[in-house]
């Protein structure tokens, strides 16, 4: 059976809320990373695809977990270009580019949760 | 199988934030033991002594991922053989069948609802042959 005890859901939720809270610092420090893995990117290394896909999975799962569907659908946007890509042996100028779009409408999509 | 012979389950995934809401969210099931493993390697040391009644492995983890956890306990005699459950983002029709084959009881699609969970886990547990 499972338990219908409105006060340990209340907690629950509440809980959930605070970890959505230490969910969007946490990914604007992620993101930090993501620009650095683009940077390294854009300077011709591909080795960066597994941690960059990684970082979005992260952002993707945990985000739709705690009620962010928009920032989910923003990080696996990310988390499939970089997957497709894992293995390159030369960077795909036109790839990091939409990389670089993606990241940065992932960021945009976090400051305007943060300041929601 | 029965309800009453869930009494202790391992979760396993690297996001600290979804083993809190799961340990949370199951914990709504009555008589349930939630344990929790951050990592495939830390569950492997775990689950012979634990000897969870079932496993819910996430898919996608650095170092070693949800499906090599299953066939490594699969291959090791010293492993208990406790149904499992994966949980992953990548749950379409013909991924939810390939992980049927490996041989899991059920998949569980992230991002799932805290409020619905237990009863997706009982429903797996109760009629693994359903999904």
């Amino acid at each position: 059976m499972i338990s219908d005890d409105a006060a340990k859901r209340a907690a629950m939720q509440e809980r959930i809320k605070q970890l959505a809270g230490e969910f969007l610092q946490r990914c604007l420090r992620d993101l930090v990373s993501s620009r650095d893995l683009l940077t390294r990117l854009g300077n011709g290394d591909t080795g960066i695809y597994k941690e960059l896909e990684y970082l979005a999975h992260r952002i993707c799962g945990t985000g739709a977990s705690l009620g962010f569907e928009s920032l989910s659908t923003c990080a696996a946007a990310v988390e499939r270009l970089a997957e497709a890509h894992v293995g390159d042996v030369t960077a795909d100028q036109n790839v990091a580019g939409r990389l670089v779009e993606y990241v940065a409408a992932l960021e945009m999509d976090v400051d305007r949760l943060i300041k929601r | 199988m029965n309800r009453a012979q869930l009494k202790t389950l391992l979760y396993v995934d690297d996001e600290s934030d979804i083993r809190e809401i799961v340990e949370m969210a199951l914990g709504l099931i009555d008589n349930l033991r939630v344990h929790t493993s951050a990592s495939g390697e830390l569950a492997l040391g775990l689950i012979p002594t634990l000897k969870p009644d079932l496993i819910l492995l996430d898919v996608m983890m650095p170092a070693m991922d949800g499906p090599t956890v299953f066939s490594r306990m699969r291959a090791d005699p010293e492993q208990p053989k406790c149904p499992v459950i994966f949980v992953t983002a990548k749950a379409l029709p013909p991924e939810i069948a390939h992980y049927r084959e490996l041989g899991a009881a059920g998949v569980i699609a992230k991002p799932f609802d805290p409020m619905e969970l237990g009863r997706q886990v009982l429903q797996i547990w109760e009629h693994p042959n359903d999904q």
